[in-house]
């Protein structure tokens, strides 16, 4: 037999939002990291672009 | 140079550098990926850089200076550039749709002797859009493995303390995968974690795998804890910690899935720790 009974409706729960922090040079590979080789520049990392940014 | 075969991440690279203008030579770590000559999943040809011509498809990405794709007759074209030579690149590499079959043309005179191949962005944008499409996923991060050979993954965006951690395993660990870049990969029903010839600080970097057992998302504090994250939580963490090729919708889902396997197949936790061997032991005591 079946049990027709509705079932218990969920509360309702407002939706937030959380921020998380992207780095954006970090995410797209767009920085030059010091502790690899990268580029042409064996590994100095001064003659790329935007190199500023430390890899790790 | 004779063919060169890595093997990163579980994939295959045939690297041929057959023209005698391009003195091909990799550098440690990467030859510690290299491998006897076997079947390849991408075969790379390496040419010298004779002429620039500008590129036959729209702008799909600009990474903000160091690489730029764009669209392609053969599929996908991305260039390469230094200070060195600001009005061109110093490398266009052509890659076909799916990335398994690229012609990689160099300018050899700005390497000023040896040159790396792969080097820096193009390995990793290469791979970044390998792993995209049905992969796996490289994440920012450090992996060790345990003495009972289980993989834990320390992720974290520069500054998180990811070399930090990797020295203070210490001999606790058999092995560090990498202290920088690791990626995870599902292959028959386990997760695994991959290190790369990519490291950070403490120069650490292994061809090894392990299973995954755990991740921790890493944040400097003055007492050791682990947390629990939400489901949303953990993957919006890790998805700001990987590399996925933004350009791409279909990559950006794939990764968005596997991250989801990731956060719903081992526990991934926040863990606030301090700079001390405390929070090994914590690590361990939880694992």
């Amino acid at each position: 037999m079946e049990n027709n009974k509705p079932a218990a409706k969920k509360t309702y729960q407002k939706p937030t939002v959380t921020r998380f922090p992207l780095r954006p040079e970090e995410a797209v590979l767009g920085f030059c990291k010091s502790s690899v080789a990268a580029g042409p520049n064996g590994g100095q990392c001064r003659n790329v672009g935007n190199c500023s940014t430390p890899g790790s | 140079m004779p063919d060169t075969f890595l093997r990163i991440a579980g994939i295959t690279l045939a690297v041929r550098c057959r023209d005698e203008r391009i003195p091909c030579q990799f550098s440690e770590p990467v030859t510690r990926f290299i491998v006897p000559s076997s079947p390849a999943e991408v075969d790379l040809e390496i040419f010298h850089l004779d002429r620039f011509d500008p590129p036959a498809g729209p702008l799909l990405f600009e990474s903000g200076g160091v690489w730029r794709i764009y669209q392609d007759p053969a599929g996908y074209r991305i260039d390469c550039f230094s200070e060195v030579m600001s009005d061109h690149p110093y490398n266009v590499a052509v890659f076909n749709d799916d990335f398994t079959r690229g012609t990689i043309r160099i300018d050899a005179a700005v390497f000023g002797g040896t040159v790396d191949p792969l080097a820096y962005p193009l390995d990793e944008v290469l791979l970044s859009n390998l792993l995209a499409r049905g992969r796996g996923v490289e994440l920012h991060g450090c992996g060790v493995v345990d003495h009972h050979g289980r993989g834990h993954l320390f992720v974290g965006q520069s500054g998180a303390g990811k070399s930090t951690t990797a020295r203070l395993w210490g001999d606790d660990a058999r092995d560090i995968v990498s202290d920088d870049r690791v990626v995870v990969r599902e292959e028959e029903g386990t997760l695994w974690m991959y290190g790369t010839p990519w490291h950070g600080e403490a120069s650490l970097s292994s061809p090894a795998r392990a299973p995954l057992a755990g991740v921790y998302l890493l944040a400097q504090a003055a007492e050791n804890e682990l947390r629990a994250l939400s489901r949303a939580d953990g993957i919006a963490r890790l998805f700001a910690c990987a590399f996925p090729p933004f350009h791409d919708a279909g990559a950006i889902a794939f990764t968005m899935s596997m991250l989801d396997r990731i956060v719903t197949r081992v526990p991934v936790r926040e863990f606030r720790f301090t700079l001390d061997r405390s929070a090994i032991d914590m690590v361990r005591e939880a694992a």
